[in-house]
């Protein structure tokens, strides 16, 4: 029997498993290599080797299916998926940690002894990511989820000695299990239901009990949370405001991206249509409050989390626009092409935060930008760049992510709803003019001295990274749609 | 003794109930987390259940385990889960020497 | 490499290159910028030159693939296609020209942060450019809202007191117009599966006619945001108010062509029908603009306010000559687009000339100025006469057209059409006697310098130019002859055919929405 059971587990594990598999067992492999290198003394310089040496592997190993004609597809009994677009997913979310993980290092002054842990954490969490996108049936989204939840609790505490922080931790804590254990619920009524967890399982199986019903709006509930979607929004700004910078950026961007990936991928095919005229007002609804809680801020990281919740509002909009028909390829590649240039942009405007932080003070008023054009002209234009491309105005990814977004719209013929979004996106331009207006056109304020230390080079390679791709996205979309259109 | 189906999803989802009121009602830290792990318990009572019933119909491939299995998931992810949570709130203990929701400023449930 | 690929780009790989000289040499930086300008101007002289306004298609024609969207029935091809017909030839070296001059003419207040505005200003170059010349809707919308971000920055940056929130006001604005516009687009592009313009033109009519309708309403309220038309034109009292003197040169002269450009080749030549159809809409909005425009210029106590009303009057005649949709409506449109630029351009720079004299642009803080800056007050009332539609000047020849136009297609807003040259007149020579003539009373315009060479030289060029359109416009009429003939006559055919379509809904089939225009024109 046992001789057997390991017999099945090798002939499960074939090789287009291995090949679908190789960056999340790079990642966990690159996890423990790099808690040895913490250990043994004379390796600890290569710490950062390790690091990067591992996001770099993983890398390789997702551009090998992104090269590759033949994809693996499903493998392992069905519940992991592997093709071009979980592999461009991969490589986003590995790009992605390894920004905000240049923008980390530097940005902890006081608790340098535990930067070890910090990174070991951070590199664990695009093997989450991708185990969410990929996932193709409820318990492996939901261990992908706790993979990618569970490091960014302890992350998002981390500055220890400061009370916002250990809030926003335990906040987010909190909050976060209450939606995984929805999420598990949820499953488990479908799974009473149908008796199927399996995606492919549940697009066959006859969902129409009020079991299957309720464990569907549940699992829906836990995902609307996940990419704080109205009305599961609150925690954001708090939880983002208080989490250290360069983790932010990492939850805004990783964490939307992955639930949106794995909801338009995988789950979409499985809501109905009538339930489109739903999402689509949950889209609105969401954008508005997320426009409106931007404007008023004055804290520019609980700025850019209300922003996040308005970008959420826009992909919720696609979804829907994917329900009522339009081409589900279609809704996918602008999901896609959306979060390829959302994380980019919001990483970059986060890590800029996070690189002012370090500087000195708590930097993240909207006032303490101001006169920045002139005092450091590269930190004000690469910022004025990103806010560009959140607010969507062309030569960014930003304006590409809108067209493509839009495109579902008008796809599905959600005429009005694409005009009332284009409208409340205009609210949007709103606060990002304002960030532009207070680095640009109004003096330097004399009450606190511009902060001048030393500013991390890693900081500087990831900033440019992140402008180069934003402008990549906005001018060769092309470079981004190629390994998709096969 | 065989108990029914019905019985063990009603159970299992009047422990979901009572763990959605206890995290949304109770202030203390500890005790909101432990009505998230009778959340998480009432899930696992629910895979095990629709697994025996399905199991009954030789949906599962005939296997009665598929449900217990997802269960042990459950459980070591909870397992996790718990460790993270007790450090948290240890690590606000420690700064506000209090374990009451109050401390974390205006929660939102 | 297509000339118009050298046009676009120039003017960025000057930014670019003027981005990487020492912010402190201004000399340098303003050498720099004007040899970038003079260039681009110099193949906006060649271009006209080997332009043949005979042709209707576009010529000098540039086309790339760039990429491509799957989405709908199949895949579009969105690609980076520029090229230049009798529509756009005028306003492309009209933007041309008049770089140099904005360039020259920053001399004497732009002081600080000078290479920024320089790189703005050359972005915006290649943006408004990229309007006029592209022939793909996706790239025209990109160029679109490029060009307003340098104009954001410029208002916001070297603009006078309230710049903030006229600069925000212009840009949320246009946006707001623009992105409707987007959705619009989309649509078009995913209804026909292309987004090639010269392909689409007379592909329109295959859409239902209720799309076509809101698609090109989508379309006309972004530019007639832009141009601005009446009830959106708040925004430009403002914006030009605050811009900087470079800044209302390069709004009036090339930014608000964006606008008419756009009504004329996305509202007329794309689609017809609905032109036609709804053209009392625009003549009603035009004709109002002119009186509007002219009686809110009146009540202005601020001279530079006083121009920008005068702008939406002056492009209300604009509006207004287009959706006449008869030949010499448009074509002296277009030729007004032209004339706006000049001589509204002209007096936006004597505005700011005063102004870097006095540092004032209230009316009453003038007066008599006539008698210690002669030589300027030779170039005022020249343009003032330019402006107000004297004969012999450029004014006169477009806005003669025009009304012949409207009236061809309906008096009663000719009529009121008409009133407006009186209004206008009225507003610019009062304007004219309350700055220039009359007692020198306020002690500190005692001691004004008069224009020096260099403002001379800066206006000259623009002066001829209004000089030659007046005596001679089929110089540049005969350009767009070939293009705005052909529109005018399938316009014309629309017309024929709509109101056939009409009777025979009525009288053969009495069905009353079953014949459309779309059916009609195939």
């Amino acid at each position: 029997m046992s001789q057997q059971t390991v017999a099945a587990a090798f002939e499960i594990f074939d090789d287009a498993a291995s090949v679908a598999t190789a960056p999340l067992l790079t990642i966990g492999v690159g996890v423990l290599l790099y808690l040895v290198c913490d250990i043994v003394p004379r390796l600890r310089a290569a710490r950062g080797l390790a690091f990067c040496g591992t996001i770099l592997v993983a890398l390789f190993f997702e551009l090998r299916i992104l090269g590759a004609d033949v994809v693996p597809g499903l493998v392992l009994d069905k519940t992991f998926h592997a093709d071009h677009t979980t592999a461009l997913f991969g490589c986003v979310f590995l790009l992605g940690t390894l920004l905000a993980w240049a923008y980390s290092v530097g940005y902890y002054h006081a608790s340098k002894p535990f930067k070890p842990e910090h990174d070991a954490l951070m590199l664990g969490a695009p093997a989450g990511m991708m185990l969410m996108v990929g996932a193709n049936d409820l318990i492996v989204f939901f261990i992908g989820l706790e993979l990618l939840s569970l490091p960014l609790y302890c992350l998002a505490a981390f500055k220890r000695s400061r009370i916002e922080s250990v809030e926003a931790g335990v906040k987010y804590f909190l909050l976060g299990s209450f939606a995984s254990a929805m999420l598990l619920y949820g499953s488990a009524l479908v799974y009473t239901a149908s008796g199927t967890l399996s995606i492919p399982g549940l697009l066959d199986a006859d969902l129409s009990s009020s079991t299957a019903v309720a464990g569907l709006a549940l699992i829906a509930a836990s995902l609307f949370f996940k990419v704080s979607v109205f009305p599961f929004h609150m925690w954001v700004p708090d939880v983002y405001q208080g989490s250290p910078t360069p983790v932010t950026a990492l939850m805004a961007t990783g964490t939307k991206a992955a639930a949106f990936g794995f909801l338009v991928a995988q789950v979409m095919p499985l809501l109905p249509p009538s339930g489109a005229p739903i999402v689509a007002v949950l889209g609105l609804v969401t954008m508005a409050l997320g426009n409106l809680g931007a404007l008023v801020q004055s804290d520019l990281k609980r700025m850019l989390a209300y922003s996040g919740v308005a970008h959420a509002g826009t992909l919720l909009l696609v979804v829907a626009g994917g329900m009522a028909g339009a081409d589900a390829a279609g809704a996918l590649n602008a999901t896609l092409y959306y979060m390829v240039a959302y994380v980019f942009t919001a990483t970059g405007a986060f890590g800029l935060l996070a690189l002012m932080e370090a500087d000195g003070a708590r930097f993240t008023k909207l006032d303490s930008l101001r006169g920045l054009a002139k005092s450091r002209p590269g930190v004000a234009g690469a910022m004025a760049l990103f806010m560009l491309s959140l607010g969507g105005i062309p030569a960014t990814g930003g304006f590409l992510g809108k067209w493509f977004a839009f495109s579902v719209l008008v796809d599905a013929g959600m005429i009005g709803t694409a005009i009332i979004g284009a409208l409340l996106s205009v609210v949007a331009l709103g606060y990002y003019l304002r960030v532009i207006v207070v680095m640009y056109m109004q003096p330097a304020s004399d009450v606190e001295p511009a902060p001048t230390t030393q500013r991390p080079m890693t900081a500087g390679i990831a900033t440019i990274v992140c402008g180069v791709f934003v402008l990549a996205t906005g001018l060769l979309p092309s470079l981004f749609l190629a390994p998709l259109a096969g | 003794m065989n108990v029914p189906t019905e019985h063990l999803l009603a159970l299992a989802a009047i422990l979901f109930s009572l763990g959605v009121l206890g995290f949304l009602t109770r202030k203390n830290l500890i005790i909101v987390l432990a009505s998230i792990e009778l959340m998480l318990n009432a899930a696992n009572l629910t895979f095990v259940a629709g697994s025996r019933a399905w199991a009954a119909e030789g949906v599962t491939g005939g296997s009665p385990l598929q449900g217990p299995i997802f269960s042990l998931f459950v459980i070591l992810v909870a397992a996790a889960e718990a460790a993270v949570g007790l450090a948290l709130i240890i690590a606000l203990y420690r700064l506000k020497q209090s374990v009451a929701l109050d401390s974390a400023g205006e929660l939102k449930g | 490499m297509s000339m118009l690929v050298w046009i676009t780009f120039l003017p960025l790989l000057g930014a670019i290159g003027i981005a990487f000289l020492p912010a402190t040499n201004t000399r340098l930086l303003r050498q720099a910028a004007l040899g970038v300008t003079s260039l681009v101007a110099v193949l906006g002289l060649f271009l006209w030159s080997s332009f043949d306004g005979s042709i209707a298609e576009p010529q000098h024609g540039f086309v790339r693939d760039w990429f491509t969207v799957a989405l709908g029935a199949g895949d579009v091809p969105i690609r980076f296609a520029l090229g230049v017909d009798g529509i756009s030839i005028l306003l492309v070296v009209l933007t041309t020209i008049l770089m140099p001059i904005v360039v020259l003419s920053s001399h004497g207040h732009i002081e600080h942060r000078v290479k920024e505005f320089f790189v703005w200003l050359l972005v915006m170059q290649a943006g408004m450019l990229g309007v006029f010349l592209s022939l793909d809707l996706v790239l025209f919308y990109f160029f679109w809202e490029v060009s307003l971000v340098p104009l954001y920055f410029i208002v916001g940056i070297w603009g006078g007191e309230r710049r903030l929130y006229a600069t925000i006001k212009f840009f949320l604005y246009t946006v707001a117009g623009s992105l409707v516009m987007l959705v619009g687009m989309i649509a078009l592009i995913y209804g026909l599966q292309s987004s090639d313009l010269m392909d689409l033109i007379g592909r329109t009519g295959e859409l239902p006619v209720a799309t076509q309708t809101w698609i090109f309403f989508s379309f006309a309220l972004a530019f007639a945001i832009k141009v601005p038309v009446l009830p959106f034109h708040t925004w430009l009292a403002d914006a030009h108010t605050e811009a900087p003197t470079s800044g209302s040169v390069l709004l009036a002269g090339v930014l608000l062509k964006m606008g008419t450009y756009g009504l004329l080749r996305f509202g007329i030549q794309l689609f017809p029908g609905m032109a036609v159809s709804y053209s009392s809409v625009f003549l009603v909005l035009g004709a109002l603009g002119i009186v509007y425009g002219a009686f809110l210029a009146m009540a202005q106590t601020d001279l530079k306010r006083l121009v920008a009303c005068s702008s939406v009057s002056h492009l209300g005649f604009v509006v207004l000559g287009l959706f006449a949709l008869t030949e010499p409506g448009i074509r002296g449109a277009v030729l007004q687009m032209v004339n706006h630029g000049l001589s509204t351009g002209l007096l936006f720079l004597l505005v700011g000339m005063l102004y870097e004299r006095t540092h004032t642009r209230m009316l009453d803080r003038f007066g008599g100025i006539a008698t210690v800056m002669p030589l300027y007050a030779i170039f005022f009332v020249f343009t003032v006469l330019s402006s107000a539609g004297l004969p012999g000047l450029n004014g006169f020849v477009g806005e003669y057209m025009i009304l012949a136009g409207t009236f061809e297609a309906s008096p009663l807003w000719a009529a009121v059409g008409v009133t407006g040259v009186i209004f206008g007149a009225v507003y610019l020579l009062m304007a004219t006697r309350r700055v220039l003539f009359g007692a020198l009373v306020h002690d500190a315009n005692k001691k004004l310098a008069d224009i020096n060479a260099r403002e001379i030289g800066i206006m000259l060029p623009l002066c001829v130019l209004c000089i030659w359109i007046g005596v001679q416009p089929n110089t540049f009429l005969d350009k767009t002859a070939g293009s705005l003939d052909a529109l005018a006559k399938r316009v014309e055919q629309e017309r024929i055919d709509q109101e056939r379509g009409q009777a025979i809904g009525r009288i053969e089939f009495d069905a009353p929405s079953a014949t459309t225009e779309g059916e009609e024109s195939r």
